[in-house]
């Protein structure tokens, strides 16, 4: 039985939308239910909806052979794991975002607002930057205009909620989608199960 | 209660998981001792400058450091390898000399990395092959591997092999920077199809070799796996790594081990190993249980070039992995138990004395009375009780 762990809220739809043409038996979640594990009934995959970003935890300690997680979450979190495919959905950009003039002073100690401080210092510190990360959990817009912090570094998709707060891009650091990620281990003692599986994922999403 | 907690990724082993641990401690120096090789000890603390131009930058972090009253900096063992290298380099003879070590090692994580699934104190049993041995030493470690954890009881489990080289000629035909070089490993040893863009945007590097990488991660599985490697690539530093695992595939074939022994050519670890590279894994158990592989350059790091291909086990990764498929032995209870209710002390220790001669596990208990004993016994699965008294042995069960 293969163990597939998927990221609640955005991202599931999609990814249970290409599973589904991948030939995967997707009723199980279309029912209402509170259950967190879910499993088809030949038994051989079963479903477990977990928090975006514990998505690379699941599959890397092998709780979950597969799993689909935003490529922001694998950056951040840095676990080991194998990235077989970018599943395209949900594309973004991973930006350094502030006040129009506020690119002007990157030197001196900056404050960063983000949700990402592992993906922040990683920049900054590459350009040579000192920065003093502040960790928030969200409405992270909020950061520099309130103040609190000179520039944030998030994710942006439309870029309309910066526009809403008169934020603009100042660099973009990479860009981001949805990637199929799978236990290093499973992909060898599964193989007969999970590499046809990947292929077919892999064939959905050039289509 | 912060007082009596445990740092994090530390442990402490209680009766029935100590005994398992030390069973399998045993059973694994047993298969090396067998073969020839002799148990060595390295201390837990070394100096930091030692590992100057040894490791590159990134492992200095992943290391617990102590200051000493002198000043100079000390580090907790965080690989015992180095530490080997380091010992066949200045104290051993020049010759072959194959050795193990049943150590602990340590890897400094932060505390934030709750999720981990690394420990910073980890047990570790494993073998090192110093001095010229050439394609045979390679054969060798990768048949001990499979040898070593049949021998724990685990059966359903791969010794996947690859090679430095491979990666490594097509590199330097290509001349692929070493920044390049580096972000490609990473890229391959994840398997990382969508890394491969970005790549190839930001450095430049023939078409011809972006096919050869971009194959590479995909290489992985049985023999055939090295005939599609082979026609990739023509340059002889390639090609020699692939005549290598041949050469090694077939010996375990001959000794039927096949079965536990797969190819995976995008194996590309970071750190020392220069040829063949070896990592274990389970079924049900999603990290490696067994690392390890050649690094002929690290002696001369320490001032003397030699040879040297191992492995490690990972003892804690290798329990975890075993009780998903077997169970392991139960800490066995007691022969005999026993209570010293007056009488004469001489008499008590001669017989508990010629039990425990013949091998016997027999415990003294205390404060206890013989209805206490008894049901003690019964408790815990012990068939024997025994109660002294003024009037001499009596048997109570």
């Amino acid at each position: 039985m293969i163990t597939i762990a998927l990221a609640k809220g955005r991202l599931a739809e999609q990814t249970i939308e290409i599973l589904e043409k991948s030939g995967v038996d997707c009723s199980p979640l279309k029912t209402q239910t509170r259950k967190l594990i879910l499993s088809g009934v030949n038994k051989d995959f079963r479903f477990i909806m977990v928090k975006p970003s514990d998505v690379p935890t699941y599959v890397e300690h092998g709780a979950a052979d597969i799993g689909v997680a935003g490529k922001d979450t694998l950056m951040e979190e840095n676990k080991d794991v194998y990235e077989l495919a970018d599943i395209k959905s949900g594309a973004c950009r991973m930006c350094v975002a502030g006040f129009k003039d506020s690119g002007a002073g990157f030197n001196g100690n900056l404050r960063v607002a983000t949700k990402y401080p592992n993906i922040a210092k990683d920049y900054f510190h590459k350009k040579g930057i000192d920065v003093n990360i502040i960790k928030l959990n969200g409405s992270v817009e909020l950061g520099p205009i309130i103040g609190l912090a000179d520039v944030i570094v998030d994710l942006v998709e439309s870029g309309k909620t910066l526009e809403a707060n008169g934020l603009v891009v100042i660099d973009e650091i990479c860009s981001v989608s949805a990637r199929l990620i799978v236990n290093k281990v499973s992909l060898k003692t599964k193989r007969k199960q999970i590499e046809p599986l990947i292929e077919s994922i892999k064939k959905v999403v050039q289509l | 209660m912060k007082k009596f907690r445990l740092p994090y990724g530390v442990q402490d082993y209680l009766p029935e998981e100590c005994y398992q641990k030390e069973q399998l401690e045993k059973t694994l120096a047993g298969v090396f001792y067998r073969a020839g090789f002799e148990r060595v000890e390295t201390p837990a603390l070394e100096y930091y400058d030692l590992y100057d131009g040894v490791l590159d930058g990134g492992n200095f972090n992943k290391m617990f450091k102590i200051t000493d009253s002198d000043g100079s900096l000390l580090v907790l063992r965080p690989d015992i390898t180095l530490q080997i290298s380091r010992m066949a380099a200045t104290k051993l003879s020049a010759g072959l000399n194959k050795l193990y070590y049943i150590e602990n090692s340590y890897e400094f994580l932060p505390d934030s990395q709750g999720s981990s699934a690394r420990s910073r104190e980890f047990a570790q049993v494993g073998i090192e092959i110093v001095g010229k041995s050439g394609a045979a030493g390679d054969t060798e470690a990768v048949i001990l591997a499979v040898e070593a954890l049949l021998a724990c009881g685990l059966t359903d489990f791969l010794i996947d092999i690859g090679h430095a080289d491979y990666f490594n000629g097509v590199a330097a035909q290509f001349a692929v920077s070493p920044a390049a070089a580096a972000e490609l490993k990473r890229i391959i040893n994840n398997k990382d199809a969508a890394g491969f863009d970005a790549l190839f945007t930001q450095y430049k590097i023939a078409q011809n070799a972006r096919v050869v990488f971009e194959k590479m991660s995909t290489l992985y599985g049985g023999a055939e796996v090295l005939d599609v490697a082979a026609k990739l690539t023509d340059n002889p530093v390639s090609c020699a790594a692939i005549d290598g695992m041949r050469a090694i595939l077939n010996a375990v074939k001959l000794c039927g081990y096949e079965k536990y022994v797969s190819v995976d050519l995008g194996l590309l670890k970071s750190g020392y190993y220069t040829g063949l590279v070896m990592r274990g894994i389970a079924k049900d158990f999603g990290a490696s249980i067994l690392d390890g592989g050649r690094y002929d350059n690290l002696g001369g790091a320490f001032g003397k070039k030699s040879e040297a291909v191992g492995f490690a086990i990972g003892t804690k990764r290798l329990l975890s992995a075993l009780e998903r498929q077997v169970k392991p032995a139960a800490l066995p209870p007691c022969d005999v138990a026993y209570i010293h209710a007056g009488g004469c002390v001489s008499a008590e220790f001669a017989f508990v004395s010629a039990l425990r001669k013949k091998g016997k596990r027999v415990i003294k208990l205390f404060c206890m009375d013989k209805a206490e004993l008894k049901a003690y016994c019964k408790r815990l699965n012990i068939s024997r009780a025994v109660m002294f008294t003024e009037s001499g042995i009596e048997e109570v069960l």
